[in-house]
């Protein structure tokens, strides 16, 4: 066959996932020249993250080098290689010399933007952006000794019960499991299973003077609670496990970023289920779940910002002990579908202790397999399977 | 009346009856017959009689213009060997067919997804044209996808 044109290698290579785009773009020097084109990744991050269509954000990616960057920074997911290393939990927890280098200085609350889009059953259903971290600056001495966090909604759980409805809902239409009744639910937990397969999450901070950005989320839930604190109410925990060393004096901290759900109705006459989302907040904790205050999160999130990033989602998992004291939570299957994180194969099974909020112990077995078999199209899965005893 | 009617030449010499109706939604062929009134035989001297074969099938196809989408991803679908769908892609350039060229490369991309560097490679016929060194240099550049 005669060399192609280059026309159609732009529409092919167009077309394609960041990180076959990426192989692509190592094949040849044609490839490797249309691979420059910001317009390829700036299409690629608009697929993947709505929200950077804003025009704002747009010139924020534009001010810290470029989409192509922005996409090599945020899409591999953070790992750190040494909880893969550490054997036991009092590793990570040990002390470790610290000491306040004085960095804070560098550091300013309005450095940071929050570039969040969740998706469910591959839908958007929300992409936000926060500009600095909410409420710092104010009072300054304030947030520096407060617990951290960043709200994703103005208002947080306190204020919740005032009849606010949540800025984002979803119902059967966007494929909710109908629920004839909270006390069903309780029993065959179908609408929590749904939602904890079905929702995915980036959080990516940028820190706009230093120039660097991640995504601290896992994109799907690490863990979670059913029915907390009352049975309506429904928790989805994200995030990542970053490097806290010369910072606090504890080698890692957990950035873990919950999504609290509240089912706003059932299957009625005349209404159908309803979840709504009530809050999305990021927040800083050591392995204890001490929270961090403002001054130190500063430091550890611009250190995020610097620290090892991974295409192979499943060590990504296993880098993130979360979990209140246990092993690790599931991972749901899911498909690349050139939007969704990319899995690379591989196969560990895990054993776990899980303590349910009714004081239940249930002993399970996680298997994880992936599978890679790139001359039939694209298909790799993690299948969970789970023996309750 | 009857409909007039068109003569196709394949690069291997080959003709290709066609109605001019269905075949000047090849903009390409649209502007000859506009030209020259395209009198007798239009010669495509970089198309393959197997190619050409497609691209009448698929110029042929009655459709209505809501189920056209499905109709060329069908189609497409079921040709899924990536070298004829790149020389069908290129026909469909040269003819200027949007929809079918666009169809083409989307389910090529489709197919060589998750493809590795080397499998990439030897599935769009690309030959390195690098040293080692200028490849290392771009794999490292791309170290994040590796």
């Amino acid at each position: 066959m005669d060399m192609l044109n280059s026309d159609l290698f732009y529409n092919i290579l167009r077309r394609l996932d960041g990180a076959t785009l990426a192989s692509a773009s190592c094949t040849c020097s044609a490839f490797c020249a249309i691979s420059k084109e910001e317009r390829l990744w700036e299409d690629l991050c608009s697929l993947t993250w709505p929200s950077t269509k804003r025009d704002d954000v747009k010139s924020l990616i534009s001010s810290i080098g470029g989409f192509k960057k922005f996409y090599a920074d945020c899409f591999p997911l953070i790992i750190n290689k040494d909880v893969l290393e550490f054997r036991w939990r009092e590793e990570w927890m040990g002390p470790e010399c610290y000491g306040d280098d004085g960095e804070l200085e560098n550091v300013s609350p309005s450095d940071f933007v929050s570039i969040v889009d969740i998706r469910y059953k591959e839908k958007t259903i929300c992409s936000k952006v926060v500009w600095g971290i909410p409420n710092a600056g104010v009072y300054d001495g304030w947030f520096s000794d407060c617990p951290f966090r960043i709200d994703l909604f103005g208002y947080s759980a306190s204020d919740d019960d005032d009849g606010h409805p949540g800025e984002v809902m979803l119902s059967v239409s966007d494929g909710l499991p109908p629920v004839t009744s909270i006390e069903k639910e309780r029993k065959d937990g179908n609408l929590w299973r749904d939602l904890r397969d079905g929702i995915q999450l980036s959080w990516i901070v940028v820190n706009s003077k230093s120039r660097r950005a991640a995504n601290l989320s896992s994109w799907h839930a690490l863990d979670g609670q059913r029915h907390q604190p009352t049975s309506n109410d429904f928790m989805l925990h994200f995030g990542t496990v970053i490097r806290a060393k010369n910072i606090l004096p504890y080698r890692v901290v957990k950035c873990v970023i919950g999504m609290k759900f509240r089912v706003s109705h059932v299957e009625d006459s005349g209404a159908h289920t309803r979840v709504e989302v009530k809050e999305a907040c990021l927040q800083l904790g050591d392995m204890e779940g001490r929270h961090v205050n403002g001054g130190k999160s500063l430091m550890v999130l611009n250190k995020a910002l610097s620290c090892d990033r991974s295409m192979n989602y499943g060590l990504v998992v296993k880098s993130c002990p979360f979990g209140s004291n246990h092993g690790l939570f599931l991972v749901p299957s899911f498909k690349s579908t050139g939007q969704g994180p990319k899995t690379k194969p591989y196969s560990q099974s895990y054993g776990f202790l899980n303590t349910t909020p009714f004081g239940s112990v249930i002993m399970g077995l996680h298997e994880y397999q992936g599978r890679h078999t790139p001359h039939q199209g694209p298909h790799q899965e993690v299948s969970i399977v789970h023996k309750f005893y | 009346m009857s409909k007039k009617t068109l003569t196709l030449m394949s690069k291997d010499k080959q003709l290709f009856n066609i109605e001019e109706h269905l075949a000047v939604q090849s903009v390409t062929i649209r502007n000859m017959v506009k030209e020259d009134g395209a009198s007798s035989v239009i010669p495509l001297p970089r198309v393959d009689s197997e190619t050409l074969a497609l691209v009448i099938e698929y110029l042929n196809r009655q459709q209505a213009p809501e189920e056209d989408e499905d109709y060329v991803k069908k189609f497409v679908d079921e040709r899924g060997e990536i070298p004829t769908l790149l020389e069908l892609a290129q026909a469909a350039l040269d003819l200027d067919i949007k929809k079918l060229m666009d169809a083409a490369c989307m389910k090529v991309a489709d197919l060589i997804k998750d493809f590795t560097l080397e499998e990439v490679r030897e599935a769009l016929r690309i030959e390195n044209d690098r040293t080692p060194e200028e490849e290392k240099a771009i794999r490292d550049e791309f170290q994040w996808a590796f």
